[in-house]
């Protein structure tokens, strides 16, 4: 492809290989116009708009870019219902380039069908676990101790059995033989806890249990970032986000929109030049026109009636 | 609710950054002289936080009572 300019008379730009740059600037923004050696505008774009997907992002507590929501999902593998999970503002996130596009793969591995809660594991895990030891009452669900500490899962057969190894919460240690486990959560989940419940086999006589009552382990391991960033959101995590955080998220949608927004701005300026030329366009031309005429004095009723509105006065 | 405790949520500031990282990426699409991009892109950010001063004074007045 041949480099192009734009067109302004005064001052062209050289835009290089204009569609290289334009997918450029797409993939990272400010790249495209760094690759055409315009660096200042490359430092603005770059600044501008990755300052406000990253800080809308963290106000949203990295959880406001995702394709798609619960309600509708396996529809965008089914070929279904694309523009209204589009519409729900991934399109508008999309043009940040490169950083928003994992979204597409996390929203795929999010709705795989094997992407349930479950009680399998496809190798060893170890984690931080945070939780306690429960048994079931009439009223509920009671918590005897509380625990903190390292949860060692592995498979066995067709369950996983585990150990934990931590304190109570008075910070007596105490180490637990898990029996079958039989709920962990989803691998892929934009909540940073992922649930696991497993049966006890013996527990430390320290711990008084009620006569008949069956005690169980519960509680929650991390999560990777990379198993819940992008990741969408559905529709109960988008309520407890909205509870905990309220005004505050619709703002960090707003900034990862608008970086996207702006970044289709810096495609079209880095493929077809500024939209309104140089920007010194009027001071030449009044230059020139001096130079020629070299009588009426600027700012003269007569030259500021022929002048010439400056590109952009629209701003 | 006088206009200082509205100010004390953090919601507001948001504006500020918000509207300087347009001002000079919308500038930044329209000129290529530098001298040209940084002026315009403060007179569109001071004129944007004007307009929107004005509306909100004008809603917190018409809110006045209520």
């Amino acid at each position: 492809m041949s480099s192009a300019t734009s067109t302004s008379p005064e001052q062209s730009v050289d835009l290089k290989n204009r569609w290289l740059a334009a997918s450029l600037a797409l993939l990272f923004p400010g790249l495209g116009h760094l690759y055409q050696g315009r660096t200042f505008k490359a430092a603005i774009y770059c600044v501008c708009i990755l300052g406000l997907f990253f800080s809308g992002q963290a106000l949203g507590e990295w959880k406001v870019v995702y394709l798609g929501d619960s309600e509708a999902g396996g529809r965008f593998a089914a070929g279904r219902g694309v523009v209204k999970r589009l519409l729900q503002g991934y399109a508008a996130q999309f043009p940040v380039g490169a950083l928003a596009w994992p979204a597409v793969i996390q929203s795929r591995r999010y709705q795989d069908p094997s992407n349930v809660g479950r009680a399998e594991l496809d190798g060893p895990l170890e984690a931080p676990f945070l939780g306690g030891i429960w048994i079931d009452t009439p009223e509920g669900p009671k918590a005897l101790v509380d625990l903190s500490g390292t949860v060692r899962l592995e498979p066995n057969g067709a369950n996983v059995r585990g150990r934990f190894v931590g304190t109570t919460h008075d910070g007596q240690p105490i180490e637990l033989a898990l029996g079958t486990v039989t709920d962990l959560g989803q691998k892929v989940s934009a909540n940073e806890d992922r649930t696991l419940e497993a049966r006890l086999g013996e527990i430390p006589r320290t711990i008084e249990v009620p006569a008949g009552a069956r005690p169980y382990f519960k509680g929650a391991i991390p999560r990777p970032f990379l198993d819940r960033y992008q990741v969408p959101l559905g529709d109960q995590g988008e309520d407890i986000l909205t509870a905990k955080l309220g005004g505050r998220l619709e703002i960090a949608y707003v900034f990862t929109w608008i970086a996207g927004l702006l970044n289709v701005l810096a495609i079209w300026d880095a493929l077809d030049g500024p939209a309104y030329g140089y920007g010194t366009e009027f001071e030449e031309r009044k230059k020139r026109r001096r130079r020629k005429d070299g009588e009426s004095p600027a700012g003269s009723p007569d030259e500021t009636a022929r002048r010439p509105q400056p590109a952009g006065r629209a701003l | 609710m006088p206009i200082p405790a509205l100010f004390a949520g953090d919601q507001l500031w948001y504006l500020v950054p918000l509207t300087l990282a347009v001002s000079l990426s919308y500038t930044a699409s329209r000129y290529e002289s530098r001298e040209v991009i940084l002026w315009r892109a403060a007179s569109f950010f001071w004129k944007t936080l004007l307009f929107m001063s004005i509306i909100f004074a004008v809603l917190y007045v018409l809110a006045i009572g209520l």
